[in-house]
């Protein structure tokens, strides 16, 4: 492919994408929203140890009506001889309500997460990730979930993610409840909810890219499609 | 009259619930297995299949008999390997009822397996079903299954060695209406493992264990032998 129709694919690639979670969004009673996350991680040098976090902006809307603001951090910890990390953190996270209205929620949580990174032929690079959450609400409210995401990254015009490289991003992530009878009285499934991606992502610079895609989140009572823009930074 | 209405009771919820609302929870059921694989010489392609009988009780009560075989294919230079196959399943009624159900289904199926820190062994297994179930709609199940073996008395699984095995498998229903205004929800199943293992030869080997399986309604454990062969 010449660098013209290159970008050509990925721009059809992109409206498309767009096109099909539109559709999909208008199946629903929310408008297509907005989700906005810088994702960092760093390791120290010559230690099994680093640190990861995010923050997260996501809106009903694609910019505006507060869905969550999330800020997470943890320590990570890779095992020697393996590519395996195992990661404990702390997130907390203010929840608003759709529409005008300004109510907020707000949680302190706890994880426990487990990466298994694992590369097929030269350009598919899965990722599995465990998680298991303790979330604590005011009013003592207590609720446990437990994750499971198969991420694939694939680099197009390379097959590294080396500066300049294109590639696309893929997830789907399974959100299971833990607890299923709260204490305010409420008894869940055991399905939470669950969330597929796809997105277009560019290398600045190795260990800085950018991604723009679009993620369908699907729960028991909504199924709403939301434009992602993420950051990613591994210093 | 209390046990005509006890059984028009039954009657009824096993229109509404076939195999699960009048399932004892702590009666000990036991799966037997066997589960073959082979690959065609120099090529990419083989085929796999298992014949699994499974009882509510250690034997007798059916649960189900589940045939199921397919064609495997390994795309080059990597560990993957994708299945389209086909199974058939015969589903008895706990208790002692003879009455059956059928069911045949096509799945397709990627295995990832993956090797960490030199002893452990685990595999990714995706498997995606359209399941043809006798008295309902046509339904769709996605599974994902986590399994890790782990050598004990050699470093790898080879000859006379013993090792452990352990897996869990989550089930997620596609369709939620299953017809006649039934409904399911997402979360269909969960298998929790643990095992045993003897490898009598490196390609045959022979598996003891435990599985707990949770459903919405239902949480049962039932004894598991798996004979695992590989030709």
């Amino acid at each position: 492919m010449s660098k013209a129709t290159t970008i050509r694919f990925y721009l059809a690639s992109i409206i498309s994408l767009t096109a099909g979670f539109k559709g999909l969004s208008q199946t629903t009673d929310f408008p297509l929203g907005g989700w906005y996350t810088y994702n960092w991680n760093t390791q120290f040098k010559e230690t099994p140890w680093g640190l990861d976090g995010e923050v997260q902006y996501t809106g009903f809307e694609v910019v505006g009506d507060l869905d969550w603001l999330l800020v997470r951090a943890g320590v990570t910890y890779q095992p020697k001889g393996t590519n395996l990390k195992f990661a404990v953190g702390y997130g907390h996270a203010t929840f608003g309500v759709f529409g005008p209205a300004n109510n907020k929620v707000t949680e302190n949580r706890t994880y426990q997460q487990l990466n298994m990174p694992q590369k097929f032929g030269k350009r598919f690079y899965f990722l599995h990730r465990f998680r298991y959450e303790q979330r604590f609400f005011r009013n003592d409210l207590y609720r446990s979930r437990l994750r499971y995401g198969l991420f694939l990254n694939i680099p197009l015009n390379n097959s590294e993610f080396n500066a300049k490289t294109w590639y696309l991003s893929l997830y789907d992530e399974l959100f299971l409840n833990g607890e299923r009878q709260l204490n305010d009285g409420r008894v869940l499934s055991y399905f939470d909810q669950n969330r597929i991606y796809g997105a277009v992502g560019y290398v600045f610079k190795k260990g800085l890219s950018a991604r723009v895609g679009f993620m369908r989140r699907t729960t028991n009572s909504a199924d709403n499609a939301q434009l992602q823009v993420s950051v990613h930074h591994k210093f | 009259m209390k046990k005509l209405y006890i059984f028009i009771g039954i009657i009824l919820l096993g229109i509404s619930n076939p195999a699960q609302a009048q399932v004892d929870e702590d009666q000990l059921g036991a799966w037997y297995i066997y589960i073959w694989s082979t690959q065609f010489n120099e090529s990419q392609w083989g085929v796999q299949g298992d014949v699994q009988y499974r009882n509510w009780d250690v034997i007798g009560d059916l649960e189900q008999l589940l045939l199921r075989g397919a064609a495997t294919y390994k795309p080059k230079n990597t560990d993957v390997k994708l299945a389209l196959g086909y199974a058939h399943i015969t589903s008895g009624v706990f208790g002692d009822s003879d009455d059956t159900t059928t069911e045949s289904r096509i799945y397709q199926e990627a295995n990832l397996p993956q090797k960490v820190g030199g002893l452990l062994s685990f595999n990714h297994r995706f498997r995606y079903e359209q399941r043809f179930v006798e008295g309902q709609d046509f339904r769709t199940r996605f599974r994902y299954g986590l399994f890790l073996t782990i050598p004990l008395s050699a470093k790898t699984v080879e000859a006379k060695s013993w090792y452990l095995n352990f897996y869990d498998e989550l089930f997620i229903n596609g369709e939620r209406n299953i017809g006649d205004g039934r409904r399911v929800q997402v979360f269909d199943r969960n298998r929790l493992y643990g095992a045993l293992g003897y490898a009598v030869k490196k390609n045959f080997k022979i598996q003891v264990g435990a599985m707990r399986q949770t459903t919405n309604s239902v949480d049962k454990t039932q004894l598991q032998f798996g004979v695992f062969h590989n030709f």
